[in-house]
C-alpha cells in the first residue's frame, strides 16, 4: 500500500515539475486531465512529461497512451503500476 | 499577440482549393488531367511544357508575383532579374499543382521517377549510417519532392507532417512516436510550419519577424539528433534535384533551458532558410511570399 502511495506521489511530483506554475503545490486528483481540458499542458510539455517519467521510472511510456481518452493523472499512475507488474 | 508563421500554406490560396463545390476545382481538375497526360510517358518533357505554360501566364499578367512584391521581400534587384524570378515562381505553381496530381492520383512513385540521383546518394549515406537524424523540410521548391526523393532512395523515414495533428493529444502522440523513432536510430522528416502546435519565440527571416513550430526543435533537443536541412527543387530539364545540407549548429544552451535552446535552434533554421531563399529566390511559393509580406518587419513595434 505504501509503495502504491509512493508511486502516485512520484507521478504527481513529476507532473508538477512539468506543469504550468499555477499548478505547483496543488492537489492533482486522479481524474484531472493533463492536456487542454485540465492542467493545460501543450503537446511539447506532454511529451516532455512522458520522457521525464521514462527517465524516472525506467519504464516505457509509449505514444499509445495519448491515442484514446485524454491522458489523466490517474492513467499515468495506472500505467506505471501495470508496467511494474509485468502488464498483468 | 499575433504571431506569424508565413510558411503555412494559405487557406486562401485558390490554386490548391479542393472543395468539391468550388467551380475552381472543376477547372483545376481539368488542369490535373492535362498535367497527368503530359507527364505520363515523358514526365520531364511534360514538366518543361508546364513550365512554359506558367511562364506564359506570368507574361500575360495572369499569374505570379509582381515585381513590387518581389522587391518588397528580397530588396531592390535589377528589373530583368525580378521579371525572371516572377516567371519562375508562376511556373513553380504550375509544376507543383502537377506534382499534387501525380501523387494523389498515381502515387508518390510517379513523382519519384523525376528525382535525380546525386541528392538521393546523400540520403542513402545518412540512412546507412544507422544514426538518428531529423530532416528539416520546408514548404518551398518542389512540392512532395522530399517525399519522392526518399522513395527514390528507398530510405524509410517517419514524416511528422503526415500524422494526424488536429488535437493536442494527437500532436503529442506524433511527437512521442518521432522521439521513439529517433532514439531507435531512425530518420524523421519534419516541417517547422505545421497548421497547429506550439510556436517558438519570434525569429528573423528575410527582414521579417516570424514564428516556427517548436516540435522539430524539441525533437532535436530531446534526442540529440542532428537537424539536417533538406529541400527539393525543379530543374530546368524537368527533373527534381534534392539538396541535403550539413547539420545546423546546435546551441550551447544547457539542456534544461528548453525554450531558449529550441529558440536558438529555430533561429539557426530561419537563418538557413533566408540564405537559401536569397540564393534561390524563385523557390519560394507564391502564397508564402505574400504571407511573408504580411509578417511584421524586423525593428517594427510588436503587435500587442
Amino acid at each position: 500500500m505504501k509503495a502504491e502511495q509512493d508511486l502516485g506521489a512520484d507521478v504527481r511530483r513529476i507532473i508538477q515539475m512539468n506543469a504550468p506554475l499555477g499548478w505547483r503545490g496543488r492537489d492533482l486528483p486522479d481524474d484531472l486531465p493533463l492536456g487542454s481540458l485540465g492542467i493545460g499542458l501543450d503537446s511539447i510539455s506532454l511529451v516532455e512529461l512522458l520522457l521525464a517519467c521514462e527517465e524516472h521510472f525506467a519504464l516505457p511510456f509509449p505514444a499509445s497512451l495519448l491515442d484514446c481518452a485524454p491522458l489523466t493523472v490517474g492513467s499515468l499512475v495506472e500505467h506505471v503500476r501495470r508496467e511494474r507488474s509485468g502488464g498483468v | 499577440m499575433q504571431k506569424f508563421n508565413p510558411l503555412i500554406p494559405s487557406d486562401h490560396d485558390r490554386w490548391f482549393d479542393t472543395r468539391p463545390s468550388s467551380w475552381w476545382k472543376t477547372a483545376s481538375d481539368g488542369y490535373d488531367r492535362l498535367a497527368l497526360r503530359l507527364t505520363a510517358r515523358h514526365p520531364q518533357a511534360g514538366i518543361r511544357a508546364l513550365t512554359l505554360l506558367g511562364h506564359l501566364a506570368n507574361r500575360c499578367a495572369l499569374h505570379g508575383p509582381s515585381p513590387g512584391e518581389l522587391a518588397a521581400l528580397y530588396g531592390p534587384l535589377p528589373p530583368r532579374l525580378l521579371a525572371r524570378i516572377g516567371r519562375d515562381i508562376a511556373a513553380l505553381r504550375f509544376k507543383n499543382r502537377a506534382a499534387i496530381a501525380m501523387v494523389h492520383r498515381a502515387g508518390v512513385e510517379h513523382l519519384a521517377r523525376l528525382v535525380r540521383s546525386p541528392g538521393t546518394v546523400r540520403l542513402g549515406q545518412i540512412h546507412a549510417g544507422k544514426r538518428p537524424a531529423l530532416l528539416l523540410a520546408w514548404h518551398v521548391g518542389a512540392m512532395f519532392g522530399v517525399r519522392a526523393a526518399l522513395q527514390r532512395a528507398n530510405v524509410p523515414a517517419l514524416t511528422l507532417r503526415n500524422l494526424p495533428l488536429e488535437s493536442t493529444n494527437a500532436r503529442a502522440g506524433a511527437l512521442k512516436r518521432a522521439v521513439d523513432h529517433l532514439r531507435a536510430g531512425g530518420l524523421v522528416v519534419a516541417v517547422p510550419d505545421g497548421p497547429g502546435g506550439t510556436n517558438t519565440d519570434e525569429v528573423e527571416c528575410l527582414g521579417r519577424r516570424i514564428v516556427l513550430r517548436r516540435g522539430p526543435f524539441m525533437l532535436a533537443r530531446m534526442t540529440g539528433a542532428p537537424i539536417i536541412p533538406i529541400v527539393a527543387a525543379w530543374e530546368p530539364d524537368g527533373s527534381i534535384s534534392v539538396r541535403v545540407d550539413p547539420p545546423l549548429d546546435r546551441p550551447s544552451s544547457p539542456s534544461d533551458a528548453a525554450v531558449s535552446f529550441d529558440h536558438e535552434l529555430a533561429g539557426g533554421a530561419a537563418r538557413w532558410l533566408e540564405a537559401y531563399l536569397r540564393a534561390e529566390p524563385q523557390e519560394i511559393w507564391l502564397w508564402t511570399l505574400r504571407n511573408f509580406l504580411e509578417a511584421p518587419r524586423v525593428g517594427s513595434a510588436s503587435h500587442l
